[in-house]
């Protein structure tokens, strides 16, 4: 890949698992139009996503530096459960029991570091409130650490109805840092317990990786032979980067430091039979993600890719984020605010946003572009009555910028996305991004 | 066959396990059944509620598939079979259960029991009526979160018992179950290497989709390696470290 390229796309930018971002949910909020808007969808059958965010973890690992609690205290993980299944009542008491939930995703800081009797009763309450699935086209995934994690654990979570497993690491057999036997051994489990998807979640750059430390990890991590790897970019410790603060996650998604460490990964897995689908993720070439793509029915959300066809993500759990019809919420962050609002049978709801029409055009098109690479004009004009080269007249030259540079191929009827423009494709979402900070527009400036 | 209960430390307490009108508090199990803290007056309440059954016979049914679903059972003592019969009127054992280990929660879901279950022997049971215990359990977080303990031992046993069918060869199956079976004793402070199978070859075999003829022969090719000695339903294990080396990919059944 050409580096002036590389240098000249090197900019900062969200990682769009919604639009608008998380960090512009600032407005005010009116917990009772939301509920309103609920009410009248309580029979709805449409597929519903849920998130249960728990942030406790037995180890505190020098990368993953969310806003987690760091507890061995068994105690502590069962308050915040309790107040979990509180949340879980009072939110299916808004969103109906009928909904066949076909993501399910267990995130944080790890929620493998819960006991089995806490994972069971919290998957029984779920099911108890919601429509869980047992068809193969749901996905039902959780976040597991290689410290914790043991064979024990893989069978419980098969039993409780997980099918994906995604394994969160950063290195080998360093301070903190599973052996790269023992990630072999969970891998290995993975696959002898039958889950349809074992996800390596890598966070790679920390500063103190020497590029010979950083190849050796590559070749290790291919070795695994997972189906799909996500790559997420090492950030300093305070900007909590990972996982489960969707925030801040958007915020500092890409610095400009490990850009070459990234294509470097990216030239690995591609020689090793990954394909790049977008924002970081490889699969292999007959993933069900590349297949989606194909026909144009990727989805992206809080948690990343999905093939899944729910329009609505329920956040549970404190911190945790939601979008739900023309709304994002966001859960109290505080976790004693957070019980504070459940012990007072309140929603833990503490901001949100209600999407215009504009931001509603600007969001087909974003994730149009950043799963399926490609936006279909007629189609906006067909669901936004919007004519593309009209409304985004002022966007045409870096559009032709983009499109001589490689990126992008624009037509009289479509944007599509080229190979080289798979790795910046962020870039190309945020020419609609409607609002992104001075700074950032200013980086944007630089590039021509 | 030998009772082990009746020959252990298990029994040296005051009461046998055998005995009806053993509490809670007295039972020499409750660590293993309860394995949480409960205050005294919360054991009385528990007490209150448990119904304990004279010993039943070999071959008696504890409950048979369909069953309403009333109490969820404790074993105290002897070992239970339990197993579904197929839709072409075929027995297929599902799990054996030993003492402490508490059974029938598969029925909770459907409020009808999902399986059968029999004495291999002379077994006592505890009976715990669900809908008391339920109720118990929102005055008791503690008891709450112990079934939830026990539920997903269950699962977890569940999934290792299908990945152990799926992947294993007949050695690594049978040399499972035994190594379950002494670890089992173990936790009730009985003999980790001697102790008498309580069912039969037919059942094992059964159990783990095998022959008679093939679990006969594991047993005489563990028996030829001297890694057991093997009278009738008596059997020892002679060398513990090798015999788990045979059953890697180790679970408990």
């Amino acid at each position: 890949m050409d580096s002036v390229l590389i240098r000249k796309y090197a900019a900062e930018g969200p990682c769009y698992t919604s639009y608008p971002t998380a960090p512009q949910f600032q407005q005010p909020f009116n917990t009772e139009s939301y509920r309103r808007a609920l009410k009248q969808q309580l029979s709805s059958i449409a597929p519903l996503s849920l998130y249960v965010n728990i942030p406790f973890c037995a180890y505190d690992f020098n990368y993953c530096s969310s806003a987690r609690v760091i507890t061995k205290d068994e105690h502590k993980a069962q308050t915040y459960l309790d107040h979990l299944i509180r949340e879980i009542e009072l939110q299916a008491a808004l969103f109906g029991t009928k909904r066949p939930v076909t993501q399910l995703h267990w995130g944080g800081g790890m929620a493998s570091c819960l006991a089995p009797a806490e994972m069971t009763a919290l998957m029984h309450n779920t099911a108890r409130h919601f429509n869980l699935l047992d068809s193969s086209n749901r996905e039902y995934a959780i976040e597991i650490n290689p410290l914790t994690a043991k064979k024990e654990t893989l069978a419980l979570l098969k039993g409780l109805g997980f099918n994906r497993i995604n394994i969160g690491m950063q290195d080998f057999d360093r301070q903190a840092q599973p052996s790269y036997h023992a990630v072999q051994e969970l891998c290995d489990t993975v696959r002898a317990y039958a889950f349809d998807i074992l996800n390596l979640d890598w966070i790679y750059g920390h500063p103190e990786q020497s590029v010979e430390a950083f190849q050796k990890t590559l070749r290790q991590l291919v070795e695994l032979a997972p189906d799909r790897i996500t790559l997420h970019n090492h950030a300093r410790r305070s900007t909590r980067c990972l996982f489960h603060q969707a925030v801040d996650r958007d915020k500092f998604c890409s610095a400009r430091r490990p850009l070459s460490l990234l294509i470097m990964a990216a030239q690995t897995f591609i020689a090793n039979g990954y394909v790049l689908v977008g924002m970081q993720h490889f699969v292999r070439p007959h993933d069900a993600l590349c297949e989606v793509q194909k026909s144009g029915e990727l989805r992206r959300n809080f948690q990343g890719y999905s093939r899944c066809f729910s329009d609505d993500l329920l956040g549970i759990g404190v911190s945790a984020l939601s979008s739900v019809g023309s709304f994002y919420t966001q859960n109290e962050q505080q976790i004693d605010a957070y019980y504070r609002r459940l012990n007072a049978c309140e929603l833990p709801l503490v901001r949100g946003f209600l999407l215009t029409d504009d931001d509603k055009l600007r969001r087909y098109m974003i994730m149009q572009i950043i799963c399926n690479l490609r936006l279909d004009f007629a189609e906006l004009l067909r669901r936004f009555n919007v004519v593309f080269m009209q409304h985004f007249s002022s966007a045409l030259p870096k559009l032709v910028q983009m499109s001589q540079d490689g990126l992008l191929k624009i037509t009289n009827d479509q944007l599509c996305v080229t190979q080289t423009g798979r790795s910046m494709v962020r870039n190309i979402c945020m020419l609609f991004d409607a609002y992104l900070a001075p700074e950032q527009e200013l980086a944007q400036s630089q590039m021509h | 066959m030998v009772d082990r209960l009746d020959t252990t430390a298990a029994c040296a307490v005051k009461f046998c396990s055998h005995s009806h009108d053993i509490s809670c508090s007295q039972c020499s199990l409750s660590a293993l059944c309860l394995p949480i803290a409960l205050e005294a007056t919360e054991i009385d309440s528990l007490d209150d509620i448990v119904q304990r059954s004279k010993p039943m016979q070999k071959g008696t049914h504890l409950f048979r598939e369909n069953d309403p679903f009333s109490s969820v059972y404790a074993v105290r003592s002897g070992a239970i079979k339990v197993y579904r019969v197929t839709n072409d009127g075929r027995e297929q054992v599902t799990s054996f259960s030993f003492p402490g280990e508490i059974l029938g929660m598969d029925a909770i879901s459907k409020n009808k029991h999902a399986s059968c279950a029999i004495a291999l022997e002379t077994s006592a049971v505890c009976a715990i009526p669900f809908e008391m215990l339920d109720q118990l359990s929102t005055k008791l977080p503690a008891l709450r979160w112990r079934f939830f303990q026990i539920m997903s031992e269950k699962i977890t046993t569940d999934q290792q018992l299908i990945t152990l069918l799926g992947k294993n060869t007949a050695e690594q199956r049978v040399t499972a179950l035994l190594l379950s079976i002494s670890a089992r004793n173990a936790r009730q402070k009985l003999s980790a290497t001697n102790f008498s199978l309580p069912m039969s070859r037919i059942d094992i075999g059964n159990y783990f989709g095998l022959t008679v003829e093939t679990v006969s022969r594991v047993f005489g090719r563990l028996q030829k390696l001297g890694l057991i000695a093997v009278n009738h339903k008596e059997i020892e294990i002679l060398k513990i470290k090798e015999f788990q080396d045979v059953a890697i990919g180790t679970y408990s059944i």
